[in-house]
């Protein structure tokens, strides 16, 4: 890592992308590109492989990116066999004459096929060559997402998280994720290049995010590239569909947890589209009737998508959208020393948050040079509340302007990408109330610039892809820029693709802002969002990850993944026992390790002609934290977390089962309750009267109990022309365990998770 | 192709899930770390020359319940405790009387009183003993501030502000510091001794504390209290409670968002709290003529 002072820093972030376009811009090769999307849908098809050979034995290759977008760069003039495949879709064929210096553009609509299964699987395995294996990158399609279920018909990018190793979900309340041993405000989310800064619903099934609204999710767990920054943990891209732009498409579902309306269609047809999505919870009427028991839990979110095709080198998109949450958490009616006290209101625990981004993106394809341009720009803002309704105890927020410029020059062999991001953000909170006694309020601006370069390098004959990166990140108010490097391989050792791949990871990483959580409890919502102190370090972390995935046999793969994140100058609030939300920060170092692994069976024979899928996960890891004072596991360490999903499906039936187990979270036991006081020589201990206080023992030495919740699903599908009509039937939490979701030491009052609860959900879905 | 892997993989997960269902969900909100009693008390060596006066330390049982601590309500309520001091270098045992206190609040506290001369250098054990056996403890060394030797810096003029460092060696912690100025007629044959209230300044140091006095302030604040500027400064001292080396919070504050925690300043076993010792230092140190001319005396 590098750091340098000034302000040459901010003509360096300037100049660097302009630099990389001269140097590459100085011949016009021939050249093929164009966009690669689904017949059915419209939408773009990220992974495809696209292949140019002649009879001589030229050959060349490229995979299609998030916008289903390729290039193949400096082709010889001639004539070819152009191909493209992808995995469930018809290969695409045909005969291609390039003069000289002639740019192609072809855009390919490939169509879906029924195939054989064994023929798909050995496609599959082709098509994860080594351009897509990336260390600590799980690239999530909607099929996947789609396989696993949850209480609802429509799939939810938080249900498929909680099956990743190595993300940490609290339970099936709570809706607070941790990557990798990262706490929650060093994760990032974007859905199409939009900051969403609490994207998880407080049922943690769902997630801003449905399954119907996702073209491609992009969770990097660590070792992310170059191109993205702010954040030292992780990242999670999400790029939204475009929407129908063919015919009028849509859905409609309902379920007792969450009912859902999906509509798309052409504004302008071929041209201009609009996807628009609407979900609501309506867990918190429905519930007390079948369970007899109080779910208060109210959220919901709406999503929209214009896009447009300007000319088949401009295209233009805007996103908006808006999230909403409230629940409430343990005990309701307590006085800050936890007695019960009927003056206290009744929503005194409720928690709420509300998030609205809006945003626009701009991509041009160059005719001139074999460069595509994105460019997009976003507003978004969060709210975060705790308290009584009439006058909440603490509130706080973030609201950031973004804009953002992405090149990517396409080589003969490889691209280079840079770019750059702009971000101001306003940061503002407001502590009081009961638990407090003053009123503490905040708001700080905050502005970041950052850049990257990055060469993705195809070597040895495309076994080997190698991706060094550079990411600048700067702080103008602190004048400070920091140079973080990162590297990425992956080795195809043998010759042939579908057997062993490795990878590896490693970068170095930057943050400026802080997420304050009360840390001696993992059940608060509440996240108080301030700058690093001006007098403080930023925090840093240095990632490296080591993967490898073998095939077994067809249809069945295993794969494992080290890692190891080293964290620097963390911002952590001070431990005190005082009922306050402290913003009086300590530094401290950390350190998070662990493996995780992985075993895939697709497509397996089963019982009774029935096809099964499933997987088995497993993840170790241990996170700990050194302040100057004491070392401690935080409140998010899990040690032990298994997950498992079995699948069977015949003909239109199918029955699932899934297994989610963890072990407990660390938390702070106390050794009872006394009265304290500050005791100096002027303190008359016959006559000071003290505090009563928790006796709070060393921080984080107690464990939670186990987490373990095992789901069954059957499902009916029926497909009729363009209308398919889901029926799910389940029951979560089939052994009816009482998993903890949280524990008030004043009152010993304990709220557990979801119990055993059965539920049924409809959809009907026009293609 | 074989059903052989799918089996294994069912045989996992419902292994697992008969592992996890086992597997118990109760939490213990209690670390069962031994701690009885928090104590809160002080032996002060000044007190050797107060006849009458005792030396107190409150005494707190840790419950397991909220409700049970608020029971210092009752004016009649028991303690099952008792408290002796122990002179560790002669053996010397001291038995405490139990008095319950009206505190400023109008609740109840469990204060053990003592008469005892408190000899400077000397250990005291302060134990507290439950009638099953269980003991918690707090250990102290008595300050020595007969053995404290302030070490003045030669004074530095700057910016028309003379200031002077002072070292007390050894000293880890203190309170409340008085610098005494010594004020006399011109042959300072009786000086009068000034108070100038400086609070709880300076900083521990591994030579020991180090504070600034700011003698053209105070010398500015004399001759307003005084009234004239007709006299002459005859020497300098300060007066401060010295606490015992372990009396010393984190950071150097007393911060009551730190100090709250249990652990935070504790030198109490099997309880909490703090049980210390001060010693009262009063010293002088020479003043230079030259250094009070410059000052205008």
């Amino acid at each position: 890592m590098f750091r340098i002072t000034g302000y040459f820093s901010i003509a360096l972030l300037c100049i660097l992308p302009f630099a990389l376009c001269t140097k590459n811009g100085l011949a016009q090769p021939s050249l093929v590109r164009g966009f690669v999307t689904d017949t059915a849908t419209e939408q773009s098809l990220q992974g495809a492989t696209v292949v140019l050979r002649n009879d001589a034995g030229a050959f060349f290759g490229a995979a299609t990116d998030g916008d289903g977008y390729f290039i193949l760069n400096r082709i010889p003039a001639g004539a070819y066999t152009f191909q493209i495949s992808f995995i469930g879709f018809v290969p695409y064929e045909t005969a291609l004459t390039l003069g000289a210096g002639e740019a192609r553009q072809l855009d390919v609509a490939m169509t879906a096929r029924q195939t054989e299964l064994d023929e798909l699987v050995v496609e599959a395995e082709i098509e994860t060559g080594v351009s897509t294996v990336t260390a600590g990158l799980e690239s999530i399609a909607p099929a996947q997402i789609e396989r696993v279920p949850m209480p609802g018909v429509t799939g939810d990018l938080a249900s498929y998280l909680q099956t990743v190793p190595g993300v940490t979900v609290q339970g099936d309340q709570g809706g607070q994720f941790f990557v990798r041993g990262g706490s929650l405000d060093q994760n990032i989310a974007y859905l199409d290049g939009m900051p969403v800064y609490m994207p998880f619903h407080v049922l943690s099934f769902y997630s801003a995010f449905p399954e119907e609204i996702i073209n491609n999710a992009d969770v990097y767990t660590g070792g992310f590239g170059a191109r993205h920054g702010t954040r030292i943990s992780s990242v999670m891209d999400v790029r939204a569909r475009n929407g129908n732009k063919q015919n009028l498409a849509g859905s409609l579902s309902i379920a007792p947890f969450l009912s859902t309306g999906r509509v798309e269609l052409p504004l302008v047809k071929d041209r201009v589209s609009f996807l628009g999505s609407v979900r609501q919870s309506l867990v918190e009427q429905i519930m007390p009737n079948v369970l007899g028991t109080k779910l208060p839990y109210h959220f919901g979110d709406q999503f929209g998508k214009i896009h447009a095709f300007i000319n088949p080198n401009h295209s233009f998109s805007i996103t908006a959208l808006n999230t909403f949450d409230r629940g409430k958490l343990g005990e309701t009616k307590k006085t800050s020393l936890g007695e019960v006290d009927s003056n206290v209101p009744d929503d005194s625990s409720e928690v709420a948050w509300h998030n609205t981004a809006f945003g626009g993106r701009y991509t041009f394809l160059s005719d001139a040079l074999p460069i595509l341009a994105e460019a997009s720009a976003s507003y978004s803002r969060m709210s975060n509340e705790i308290g009584p309704r009439e006058e909440r105890d603490r509130t706080a927020g973030i609201e950031s302007i973004d804009g953002r410029l992405d090149l990517t020059y396409f080589l003969r062999r490889g691209e280079v990408r840079a770019g750059g991001l702009f971000r101001t953000s306003t940061l503002s909170y407001r502590l009081g109330g009961q638990f407090q006694g003053t009123l503490d309020i905040g708001k700080n601006d905050l502005r970041e610039i950052t850049g990257y370069a990055e060469y993705d390098a195809p070597l040895a004959g495309g076994r080997v892809r190698m991706t060094p990166g550079v990411h600048l990140y700067h702080l103008p108010d602190r004048a400070e820029l920091w140079i973080d490097p990162r590297f990425r391989v992956s080795i195809q050792p043998g010759r042939d693709p579908r057997n062993l791949q490795l990878n590896a990871a490693w970068g170095l990483y930057h943050q400026a802002i802080v997420g304050l959580n009360d840390e001696r409890d993992i059940g608060n919502l509440f996240t108080a969002w301030v700058p690093v102190p001006e007098d403080g370090n930023i925090p840093s972390s240095m990632h490296a990850i080591l993967g490898a995935k073998y095939r077994v046999r067809a249809g069945v793969s295993v794969a494992a993944e080290a890692f190891y994140k080293d964290f620097r100058h963390l911002n952590v609030p001070i431990f005190s026992v005082l009922p306050t939300f402290t913003t009086t920060l300590q530094e401290a170092d950390g350190q998070a390790l662990g493996i995780d692994a992985r075993i895939d069976l697709r497509d397996r024979p089963f019982w009774l002609g029935s096809v099964f899928d499933g997987y088995i996960s497993y993840a170790i890891s241990k996170v700990e934290y050194e302040t100057a004072a004491i070392t401690y596991t935080p409140g998010h360490d899990r040690r032990h977390q298994l997950n498992a999903l079995l699948h069977a499906q015949k003909g239109e039936l199918g029955i699932t089962m899934q297994l989610a187990y963890g072990t407990g979270f660390p938390f702070t036991q106390s050794s009872g309750f006394d009265i304290w006081l500050v005791l100096t020589p002027d303190v008359d201990v016959t006559t000071e009267p003290g505090q009563e206080r928790i006796a709070y023992a060393a921080p984080f030495q107690g464990k939670q109990p186990a987490y373990q919740r095992v789901d069954v699903w059957l499902e009916r599908r029926l497909e009729r022309r363009r209308t398919v009509t889901t029926l799910r039937a389940g029951v979560l939490n089939l052994f009816n365990r009482s998993n903890l979701f949280y524990f008030d030491l004043f009152t010993f009052k304990r709220v557990d998770q979801l119990p055993l609860v059965p539920t049924i959900g409809f959809k009907v879905e026009l293609r | 192709m074989t059903r052989k892997p799918v089996l294994v993989l069912w045989s996992f997960v419902l292994a697992g899930g008969l592992l996890a269902a086992c597997e118990d969900s109760f939490i213990d909100p209690f670390a069962n770390d031994e701690k009885y009693y928090t104590l809160f008390g002080y032996l002060d060596e000044s007190k050797n020359f107060q006849p009458g006066s005792l030396h107190s330390v409150r005494v707190v049982p840790i419950a397991r319940t909220p409700q049970d601590i608020t029971s210092t309500f009752d004016p009649n309520a028991l303690i099952d405790a008792k408290v002796v001091s122990i002179d560790l270098d002669t053996g010397q045992e001291v038995r405490w009387a139990h008095t319950l206190q009206r505190l400023a609040d109008g609740t109840y506290g469990h204060v053990f009183q003592a008469r005892l001369f408190v000899a400077a250098g000397a250990t005291y054990r302060l134990e507290v003993r439950r009638s099953d056996g269980i003991v918690a403890r707090a250990d102290t060394r008595v300050p020595i501030t007969t053995s404290v030797t302030p070490v003045a810096q030669e004074p530095v003029l700057t910016n028309g502000a003379m200031r002077q460092e002072v070292l007390l060696p050894g000293v880890r912690s203190l309170w409340d510091v008085d610098i005494v100025y010594s004020i006399g007629d011109s042959i300072c044959f009786q000086g009068t001794p000034f108070n100038v209230a400086y609070g709880r300044v300076g900083t521990a140091t591994d030579a020991g504390w180090r504070l600034t006095v700011n003698l053209t302030d105070d010398i500015r604040e004399l001759e307003q209290r005084l009234g004239t500027t007709d006299w002459r400064l005859c020497s300098i001292g300060i007066r401060t409670r010295i606490m015992d080396s372990a009396w010393a919070p984190p950071g150097g504050e007393f911060d009551p968002v730190t100090l709250a925690l249990p652990a935070s300043l504790s030198n109490v076993e099997n309880g909490y709290g703090y049980f210390g010792s001060v010693g009262l230092l009063q010293t002088t140190w020479p003043f230079s003529a030259d250094n009070g001319r410059l000052l205008g005396h």
